[in-house]
């Protein structure tokens, strides 16, 4: 039978254990007109964690040759992007897609431009592994980071344990659950009722891409509905898409929908880069895409004179977060 | 009280008594010759050599003691062509009759992270890496080596297939088997017969192949078209020695952080040694299994290493590069 000191003893360590964890639990700021994230219950968010992952993100160390990091493609002033057509690893290697931005990354439902990744977590080890990217072994990433002691401190302070493969994942994954953008100056407009916070031509923009079928894919408060779908970029795709694990014709040429919140800051566009400029995006749409037996039904010709040409554009320019822009 | 707590020690340690370490014996062939990285063997007509042949089986399920079905749930196992022995487990079984599984990785497991295991499980991260890093990502199998596509008689041309989706899950119905029954040990022997993984696949095309494609679907499925598991049986409980068998291959798939992939026909344990050319220690291991695939979780400098095995009666060697 435990006597009453130990029992006592046992309730305090737990008072304490339990008010440490609640101490340092990270609340995200939430945009208004945006739904909770959904944290995974074995990886909720602390200042440590997102201490940890961030400096990871930033830390050339994941290469091999310790020559780039996460951030290298996917620098905080372009969105999380790089500008470049397509992404380059070390050594130069060219990377076969153009860098994906990561606003709002948490909400998505699936992971990489084909969307056959499920987790942000696990999404971690592609550029770690691929060899155009870190052309890296998480194995020998963790063994690296277990000789750093100022590593080794931070794994401990945010999980309590030595760096591993599972945790260097959970760590980054849990900074990028940071990364949310919810104060463009169409927020505003429509969240933050601030009727002068989009300007006259922008709201026709709004206009029309509502009655556009812009809208029907890049729906939703994060403007995509997170679906695979193929564009009509191309009449034959170099590319498979999501074909390329699924072996299904009718995924050849699927993509996933981006989100279009800070589109401005992610040029050049698609996949695969190939569109330097909104205007010659809308275009594409307008022209009705290329032809493909799968290609989405709402992808149809449409025309726009000059101005609601030019109106659209400004539209999407509104969804820039400046401040997104600038976090560091 | 005091004598139930011992029957049920007695009981417990009774029942532990009666349990037998299941052993998996793949017994890899190349047109029934014994399996060897980089031999030459006949396939349609051409030569070709493996550089790589790994694969997972999960789903085991044993019939035995006349009739009995236990299936080894959480069981996985990731085979290579040099290595026999895969432990399954202990079980309260007495003789097996028969065993089925699959090739590959279940559904649920492949929605998984390699993360979530550690580097030793099955399921674990390796290297060379046994998945595409994300889940629905393991390579149920993956075949490397050369064709000889010029028809010259030395393989050259390379292919790298490497099979993922859970499409690829093939089931092996059950194979009647002959076991080997020690003390404490039951042997399950099986001939894997390698070659045929590749049959009707056009080697000096294939290239590098890491997807879901038709090729691949077709090498996974020839483990059961193709009877690429049959029935073995071994006249011996304990392996041969055999001096021809002995061997070190080294697998350059990371040429940054080559694996070294070993085997000693003997069932005693052994040492690892890794030095560079000036003599000077890298990394020593002791008693390691008698064969397998070493990972030296370390990073080296571009340059020359020598890789030492021994287990006491035998020692061999090799040279290997690492290019940074």
């Amino acid at each position: 039978m435990l006597s009453n000191k130990y029992l006592l003893g046992f309730f305090v360590v737990t008072f304490l254990f339990l008010s440490f964890d609640n101490n340092n639990q990270y609340f995200l700021t939430i945009p208004k007109g945006f739904p909770n994230l959904q944290i995974p219950e074995d990886n909720k968010l602390t200042n440590e964690r997102i201490h940890l992952g961030k400096k990871l993100f930033f830390d050339n160390i994941l290469s091999r040759d310790s020559s780039i990091s996460c951030a290298s493609c996917h620098k905080p002033d372009h969105a999380f992007t790089d500008g470049l057509k397509k992404a380059v690893g070390i050594k130069n290697r060219s990377v076969t897609r153009n860098t994906p931005t990561l606003t709002n990354i948490a909400y998505n439902k699936n992971f990489l431009r084909d969307g056959v990744n499920p987790s942000l977590e696990a999404q971690v080890l592609v550029p770690i592994h691929e060899k155009n990217e870190f052309d890296f072994h998480i194995l020998l990433a963790a063994e690296r980071l277990k000789k750093k002691p100022s590593y080794v401190q931070l794994f401990e302070k945010a999980y309590g344990g030595i760096p591993t493969p599972k945790l260097i994942t959970k760590a980054i994954a849990s900074y990028e659950r940071t990364l949310i953008s919810g104060n463009s100056r169409y927020d505003q407009y429509i969240y933050q009722n601030k009727k002068h916070a989009l300007s006259s031509s922008e709201k026709k923009g709004l206009k029309l891409f509502n009655k556009l079928y812009c809208v029907s894919c890049h729906s939703g408060f994060n403007f995509s509905n997170g679906e695979i779908v193929n564009n009509g970029l191309y009449e034959k795709y170099e590319d498979v898409g999501k074909m390329r694990v699924s072996l299904k014709e009718i995924d050849n040429g699927c993509f996933k929908v981006p989100t279009l919140r800070n589109i401005a800051l992610t040029a050049p566009y698609m996949h695969d880069g190939s569109i330097q400029t909104l205007e010659e995006v809308i275009d594409h749409y307008m022209q009705g895409g290329n032809s493909h037996p799968n290609k989405h039904p709402f992808i149809k010709p449409f025309s726009l004179d000059k101005s609601d040409r030019k109106n659209l554009v400004l539209f999407l320019k509104s969804l820039t977060d400046s401040s997104f822009a600038t976090i560091q | 009280m005091k004598n139930f707590v011992f029957a049920l020690f007695l009981f417990s340690c009774l029942t532990l008594l009666a349990q037998k370490e299941i052993v998996l014996r793949l017994n890899h062939t190349l047109n029934s010759s014994t399996f060897s990285y980089n031999d030459n063997f006949l396939l349609d007509g051409k030569q070709n050599r493996y550089t790589r042949l790994q694969y997972y089986l999960s789903g085991f399920e044993l019939e035995h003691d006349a009739g009995q079905l236990t299936p080894l749930t959480n069981t996985y196992v990731l085979a290579s062509g040099h290595i026999n022995n895969y432990y399954l487990g202990n079980y309260n079984i007495s003789s097996v009759e028969s065993i089925s599984f699959d090739v590959g990785v279940d559904a649920n497991a492949n929605g998984g992270n390699t993360t979530n295991y550690s580097a030793q499980h099955p399921l674990g991260p390796k290297s060379p890496p046994m998945d595409w890093g994300w889940p629905s990502g393991y390579f149920f199998v993956v075949a490397n080596g050369l064709n000889d596509a010029d028809n010259d008689n030395t393989p050259e041309t390379i292919f790298q297939l490497n099979a993922l989706g859970n499409q690829m899950l093939t089931q092996i119905d059950p194979i009647n088997i002959n076991p080997i029954n020690s003390n404490d040990t039951i042997y399950i022997d099986l001939k894997v017969n390698a070659e045929k993984f590749l049959s009707e696949i056009n080697l000096s095309t294939a290239g590098i192949d890491h997807s879901s494609s038709a090729t691949n679907f077709i090498m996974c499925n020839n483990a059961y078209t193709m009877n690429v598991f049959e029935s073995y049986t071994s006249t011996n409980n304990v392996i041969q020695n055999s001096d021809l068998n002995n061997f070190i291959f080294i697998d350059y798939t990371l040429p940054f952080a080559p694996t070294i992939n070993y085997h000693f026909d003997s069932n005693k344990k052994t040492n690892l040694t890794i030095t560079d050319i000036n003599g000077r220690v890298h990394t020593k291991e002791i008693n390691l299994q008698n064969e397998g695939s070493y990972f030296p979780i370390k990073e080296f400098s571009t340059g020359i290493y020598i890789v030492s095995i021994d287990n006491g009666e035998h020692m061999i060697h090799k040279k290997f590069n690492v290019v940074q």
